[in-house]
């Protein structure tokens, strides 16, 4: 059997590694966040972080709830497909405090325009929706005048 | 060691335990755990999220990325999307115009000289949900990753914007935030579908272009239109197999 000064360069080589081990497992229990490696190589508490963030749309069903004549309008109308938000913009708040926030609704100079996005010839379209040249229907005036949003047939 | 031990005893025991292999292979237990493992994830897990992009439909309207950068509070500046609309215009010589001012978010002009175009199209476009993600095989501490139910997610508040996983994206769908100073992406507007909402660019679609669903429901309406309609999805070749499936598109769209 040796002597343990025969080794003592093995022992000091080892007592290196075992401290440096030591060490890596304190910084890493110290600064690995908790829930990380819990699922995957991630910090699972992210997942239910993004998952609660807020919501600004409603979804249609909601606006159903209360808005139902011009649910029943639109449902046999073309433009059916169309949840109400596509026009009305965000309505998350409103479906949560129905008093306060008012429905962002396009606004009067602005509708030719709105309804354009969709309903201007382009050849880039299939032919689902109708479209229009600008210039040639009613150049200038708003769709509304002649055309119910809900129930759009002229 | 006696030599009468050493060869035939070897060929022996490893002969016994093949035939033992081979009958294992055999038993149920065996075959049911191979089935599990070749099954899709959306079989094992439910629910299991999934995206359809159907470019016969779009109209380019652009109401899409706009409901987008509100939902999800995304830069208003011109080049920061999570989703974004091309325009496609094939000329009858060949060349091809893609085209995506502002993403799409006001509509798209119409194409000059329609008389040369031999086709045109829109196709919206987000993140495909990859099932081998390359930005989470990048990432280099873990920020970015696939979620149980499919959807690959940013960790903000892990996220160090080293930007390697927006160079990884073969698809664009990734971009630095400008002022969090993290890589952000579409999530599949994974707050509202968690909640069995619909994403906000689905919600807002007015032709349908977009749908979204469960993999995993084989009744429900994703798995209805992917099996009435051929669907590809981009860049097959790369093996992201991604989870957004596109119909209609033309051999240009990269």
């Amino acid at each position: 059997m040796r002597s343990l000064g025969d080794i003592r360069h093995l022992l000091r080589a080892f007592g290196i590694a075992a401290v440096a081990l030591a060490a890596f497992g304190i910084l890493r229990a110290r600064f690995v966040p908790e829930s990380f490696g819990d699922v995957g190589h991630y910090r699972h508490d992210s997942v239910s972080e993004i998952a609660n963030a807020p919501s600004r749309f409603g979804g249609q069903e909601a606006c159903f709830n209360c808005h139902e004549e011009k649910a029943a309008a639109k449902r046999s109308s073309s433009h059916r497909g169309i949840r109400c938000e596509a026009c009305h913009g965000p309505q998350g708040a409103h479906v949560a405090d129905p008093g306060s926030p008012r429905p962002k609704r396009v606004r009067e100079g602005e509708m030719r325009r709105f309804c354009l996005l969709c309903h201007s010839r382009s050849i880039s379209r299939p032919q689902v929706p109708r479209q229009i040249e600008d210039e040639e229907h009613n150049p200038g005036a708003s769709c509304v005048l002649c055309h119910d949003p809900h129930r759009p047939k002229p | 060691m006696k030599r009468r031990t050493g060869r035939r005893a070897f060929l022996k025991h490893g002969a016994a335990i093949a035939v033992a292999w081979f009958y294992a292979s055999l038993s149920r237990r065996v075959e049911a755990a191979e089935a599990f493992f070749r099954e899709p994830p959306w079989r094992r897990k439910k629910p299991y999220y999934g995206f359809a992009v159907d470019a016969t439909k779009c109209i380019g309207c652009g109401l899409c990325v706009g409901a987008c950068k509100e939902e999800n509070q995304v830069p208003r500046q011109p080049f920061y999307f999570r989703t974004w609309v091309e325009q496609y215009v094939v000329r009858n010589s060949g060349k091809v115009e893609i085209s995506s001012p502002n993403g799409g978010m006001e509509g798209f002009a119409v194409p000059s000289d329609p008389d040369s175009a031999a086709k045109s199209y829109f196709v919206p476009k987000l993140c495909n949900a990859c099932e081998h993600p390359p930005c989470v095989q990048v990432c280099p501490v873990g920020a970015t990753f696939k979620t149980e139910d499919g959807v690959v997610l940013v960790d903000r508040e892990y996220c160090i914007g080293c930007r390697y996983c927006i160079q990884a994206c073969p698809y664009g769908a990734r971009f630095f935030h400008p002022s969090l100073k993290v890589a952000d992406k579409c999530t599949l507007c994974y707050h509202r579908i968690v909640k069995g909402l619909r994403p906000a660019c689905v919600e807002v679609c007015p032709t349908g272009a977009r749908l979204f669903g469960d993999l995993g429901d084989l009744k429900g309406s994703l798995n209805e239109f992917l099996g009435k309609n051929a669907v590809q999805v981009l860049k097959p070749h790369l093996g992201t197999e991604p989870k957004v499936f596109y119909k209609g598109l033309g051999r240009e769209v990269r």
